[in-house]
């Protein structure tokens, strides 16, 4: 009786979840089996069996390699000075202030404008006669060609974290809102000061938190590219030509070998990653629970 | 609570969707559709009908047809709904009768058109009259003439009518050529004037209002006639606008007319439906203008052609009509036994459906769709064509002049036609322009086939060269060259010199100097040697150049493009830029350009590359179509001399057709055509200032087509284009120096190149 009560309930659940598990199926695991088997021929049209060549192609192409190393530099600059500045805004937005709530919700808007409002600031404000070149003018420096010097990098940045610092606040809010104040009054009876109970209490309590974070910021660094795209065209200056601007460009040329080999490969590196951080947390974790 | 505020606002939600996209006075646009089961059969139910202007009819009460022809005397016949003659009405006129209506009484209305010419044929004064007759041909009102002066092509077009309509009061609207509507009484006075904006066809429903067509605001309109006031109005795409309207009083329908098919609106203009498409008929024989067309209380359509390829000099206008009777079974035969070939072009001209169906009727087993539904963005064009070539399917005739073809090229998505011509004895290359079919290899294959060319010229102004002394040897000069002759003419010598200008003022210098800069494309992109060499003191150069040019006084300091055919002081430039030849005739215009002494010569070439920018219609077929023969006998059918020598202006497209013998048929007859235009309308001539063209003319666009050189695929290459483009405005914007935009350059395109 009970088991059939249970069979019920499943089959119900399973014809509940049914409409999103086909879309997932057709839209995305489908494509990418099926983008596997391409990556593995020479040609998207009557291409021949090739195996591993594509790979070992990509691996040795110069300008891939531009792509990967402008890609790992600056997710590795940009995730941690995001976590960084958000995990102190968001220490900062947790006490007592004045208008917190209007500050809270000003950290988020960056997330809902719409990207081309956005672009339009962003070129009034590094362009060659823009704001800041203004100011600088002022101050007797000379202009700076923002977009296309090895400043470039910089703007990308200053985009990436002034769009994210929101989502990332509002994770870390959230996580410590879940720290209990009796930790903190107990570590301060024991005469610890801010810096201590920054160290013991919230960077521990907050692992789990943190975590998450730091793979939503990697997974958002990657989509910087829409920003990114729309200020500097398909080629942009060398130092910001990332990952997806390969892939964009293999699209338009029709190579589209090339555009799912350098995604299969991608999608590896992320798994990999995400891996390793949750074997990371599991570790703590446990070490922490015992 | 929560849950009572979710359920609230649900049913907030649904309460919009329904009621918030109500259909209201206006409509943004309405787009066509088959009607489900019914469909037309075609046949043609008169011909021969002579007049001396279009053939147009109306439909009597009793479903027959009245029209005016001209045979030895002008006079009315009406036919029968087969094509049937019943009777005649003899006119007691002089001049042209074709502008007429039927009122509800079956009274004929006519606008009768006198014309007075003087000795060089041009129409001086226009006398109207009306006269009406009634049912059994007894003249029961005639009006005084009334003449008026047309000095000009304006007054003429305000004197003279397009179509004259009766209302249920018997008011009488006139809609002029100018797109006028005047009401008149009997004697032709004008009683009223409807808003003097531009309306291109009118008809009235039963209330007496006024449906009008204006054609460049892309509207329909329902106007109050009594006061004037719109009373709905629907914007539609440019398919979808009509040529001529008529309004069924029992269906209370509106009915469209134009190139594409007859579309039918409802009586608030919301849903179009095209119930024809005259692309799947055969009414648009080369030559034919579809004047006007009649519908019948059962839904049957009857359009009046105009054969206007073989008017006949003493008879005048010779006319068809043709009927499609509404059936409700398919008479065509099956689709399935025939083999589809898809043909993807990118222009809106519905020449290729024309010549699609002229090749059907000889390969009955194989069936051309034409696909030009996307003609207005590149991108999405070019991004659909990629999804389906990933896919494997795809157009099997892509037909275009601006796509990036070495990308489809190099990644084997075009067949190597070469390959094909080896194998069919049928088709020799000695036939057409061998020197457009070399140029447009792409290393020792030939992945496209051109059908027609255009050429790039540049236009001199021989009485500067001469008198400087400049001899110029177009087939070899480069930009450098031109640099130099254009410093020269503008250097004044003595000091009462007349001081010349080497070309117009131009707003932006860009595609000029984009044309320099990328003449040698092929060899900065390092296509032999696979060294990317814009970060050479040789482009800097070439760039420096283009910046002196710039800022040196070469150019003419007010006269620009669009002054040229006003202003006299051209006559002081030596050269107009980039001039495009896409048909013998259009040198007609050239003495606009220079008065009388000019000379067409080829674009400079650049230093290393001797490529052109040529453009036309090129045919690839897809590596991924299941009939690549027949693909290309299609193809093979669109060069064939029958084809090639005929190109009607109205419903042709622009290019030197490839053929070499249609191309001498065509010049030929350009010719002829002009000499017998300049006879018979030599005001014309006067007023625009035009150019006979002769023979020799011809000689020099041929041999400018001869030495064109190779087609420089890379040239035309979207992303190249943006990226040298891009770079070079700035450089021209003095934002960025040489060396700066050389190394830009450099970077960009090595990373493009080695993706």
């Amino acid at each position: 009786m009970i088991s059939k009560f249970k069979k019920t309930e499943t089959t119900s659940a399973l014809f509940f979840l049914a409409p999103s598990v086909i879309g997932l199926l057709i839209f995305y695991i489908i494509p990418f089996i099926w983008m596997i088997f391409y990556s593995f021929f020479d040609s998207p049209i009557n291409g021949r069996f090739v195996g591993l060549q594509n790979y070992i192609n990509l691996i040795s192409n110069g300008v891939y390699k531009l792509a990967v190393t402008n890609t790992i530099v600056f997710t590795g600059i940009s995730v941690p000075l995001i976590i960084g500045f958000s995990l102190l805004l968001s220490i900062l937005l947790n006490k007592k202030i004045y208008f917190r709530h209007g500050l809270r919700t000003s950290f988020i808007v960056p997330l809902v404008v719409p990207v081309a409002s956005v672009i339009l600031f962003f070129e009034l404000l590094f362009d060659t006669r823009g704001f800041i070149n203004g100011i600088l003018a002022f101050l007797n420096i000379s202009p700076i060609d923002w977009l296309n010097s090895s400043w470039a990098m910089l703007v990308v940045i200053i985009i990436y974290i002034w769009k994210n610092i929101g989502y990332n606040i509002v994770l870390f809010l959230a996580g410590l809102q879940g720290i209990p104040k009796e930790y903190y009054e107990a570590v301060s009876i024991d005469g610890a000061g801010p810096v201590a109970q920054f160290f013991n209490i919230t960077l521990i309590y907050l692992m789990p938190t943190t975590f998450f974070v730091i793979i939503i910021s990697i997974i958002n660094s990657f989509k910087v590219f829409r920003e990114v795209y729309l200020l500097a065209g398909d080629y942009p200056h060398q130092s910001i030509y990332m990952l997806q601007h390969y892939m964009n460009n293999m699209f338009r040329k029709l190579d589209y070998h090339k555009l799912v080999t350098s995604a299969i490969l991608m999608a590896a590196v992320i798994y990999l990653i995400v891996l390793i951080m949750f074997k990371i947390q599991k570790r703590i974790n446990d070490a922490f629970v015992d | 609570m929560t849950r009572k505020i979710t359920v609230i606002a649900i049913a907030f939600f649904l309460l919009v969707n329904f009621f918030g996209c109500s259909s209201n006075q206006e409509l943004i646009s309405g787009k066509p559709e088959a009607e489900n089961g019914v469909y037309y059969n075609e046949k043609i139910i008169s011909e021969k009908l002579y007049s001396n202007d279009y053939i147009t009819g109306y439909l009597s009460s009793k479903r027959n047809m009245v029209i005016f022809v001209k045979d030895e005397k002008p006079k009315y016949i009406m036919l029968d709904e087969e094509g049937n003659k019943i009777r005649e009405i003899s006119c007691g006129f002089k001049g042209k009768g074709n502008i007429f209506t039927l009122d509800k009484n079956d009274n004929l209305y006519v606008l009768v058109h006198q014309y007075e010419k003087d000795e060089n044929n041009i129409v001086t004064e226009v006398t109207r009259q009306l006269i009406v007759y009634d049912t059994e041909g007894k003249k029961i009102i005639k009006g005084t003439p009334l003449k008026i002066k047309t000095e000009g092509d304006e007054a003429f077009r305000e004197a003279v009518a397009k179509g004259i309509y009766v209302n249920s009061k018997k008011d009488i609207y006139i809609l002029n050529l100018n797109g006028n509507i005047q009401i008149i009484n009997e004697n032709g006075k004008i009683l009223k004037n409807i808003d003097t904006s531009l309306y291109q066809a009118i008809a009235i429903d039963e209330n007496d209002n006024l449906i009008t067509v204006k054609s460049q605001e892309k509207t329909i309109e329902k106007i109050d006639a009594k006061n004037g006031k719109k009373i709905w109005h629907m914007t539609l795409d440019k398919k979808d606008m009509p040529r001529e309207i008529i309004y069924d009083k029992n269906s209370k329908a509106i009915y469209g007319m134009n190139d594409n098919g007859i579309i039918k609106y409802d009586i608030d203009g919301n849903v179009a439906k095209r119930i024809v498409d005259f692309n799947n008929y055969s009414i648009h024989d080369f030559g034919t203008y579809i004047v006007d067309f009649e519908i019948d209380s059962s839904e049957n359509i009857y359009c009046f052609v105009a054969d206007d390829g073989n008017k006949d000099m003493e008879k005048g206008y010779i006319g068809r009509i043709y009927k499609y009777e509404k059936t409700d079974k398919m008479v065509e035969d099956k689709k399935e036994d025939k083999k589809q070939i898809i043909f993807s072009v990118n222009t809106p001209s519905n020449y290729f459906s024309i010549v699609a169906r002229m090749f059907e009727k000889e390969h009955p087993d194989i069936k051309i769709i034409v696909d030009n539904s996307n003609t207005s963005d590149y991108l999405e064009y070019r991004n659909k064509l990629n999804a389906t070539i990933l896919a494997g399917k795809g157009p099997d005739i892509i037909c275009s002049s601006s796509l990036s073809f070495k990308d489809y090229i190099e990644k084997n998505a075009l067949i190597n036609i070469n390959e094909i011509i080896e194998k069919d004895k049928n088709f020799n290359k000695e036939d057409y322009n061998t020197a457009v079919l070399n140029a447009m290899e792409y290393k020792d294959g030939l992945y496209l086939m051109p059908i027609n060319y255009d050429l790039n010229v540049m236009i001199a102004n021989e009485k500067i060269l001469k008198e400087k002394g400049i001899h110029i040897d177009d087939k070899n000069w480069t930009w450098t060259d031109f640099h130099n002759i254009a410093k020269k003419v503008c250097e004044s010598l003595k000091e009462n010199d007349q001081k010349y200008y080497a070309f117009p003022k131009m707003n932006k210098y860009t595609s000029f100097f984009y044309q320099m800069v990328v003449s040698d494309i092929d060899y900065y992109l390092g296509v032999n040697d696979k060294k990317v060499k814009f970060n050479t003191q040789e482009f800097i150069d070439i760039l420096n150049l283009c910046k002196n040019i710039k800022t040196s006084n070469l150019a003419h300091p007010q006269i620009g493009y669009e002054e040229f055919p006003e202003s006299p002081s051209r006559e002081n430039i030596a050269f107009f830029l980039n001039q495009t030849i896409s048909q013998y005739e259009d040198i007609l215009g050239f003495n606009n350009v220079f008065n009388s002494d000019w000379k067409i010569l080829s674009m400079p070439k650049g230093e290393h590359d001797k490529t052109t920018k040529i453009y036309g219609n090129f045919c690839g077929i897809n590596s991924n179509s299941k009939y690549k023969d027949e693909a290309w006998e299609f193809i093979k059918f669109l060069l064939s001399e029958k084809i090639q020598a005929f190109n009607n202006p109205l419903n042709g497209i622009d290019g030197i057709p490839m053929n070499n013998k249609a191309r001498k048929i065509l010049a030929l007859s350009t010719i002829e055509d002009q000499k017998k235009y300049k006879q018979n309308k030599p005001e014309r001539f006067m007023e625009k200032n035009l150019y006979l063209i002769t023979a020799a003319d011809i000689n020099t666009i041929d041999s400018i087509a001869n030495n064109i050189g190779k087609y420089s695929y890379n040239r035309t290459d979207k992303e190249i284009t943006k990226i040298i483009g891009e770079q070079l405005d700035l450089f021209l914007e003095d934002e960025i120096s040489a060396e700066e935009t050389a190394k830009r350059i450099q970077n960009k395109i090595e990373i493009m190149i080695n993706e």
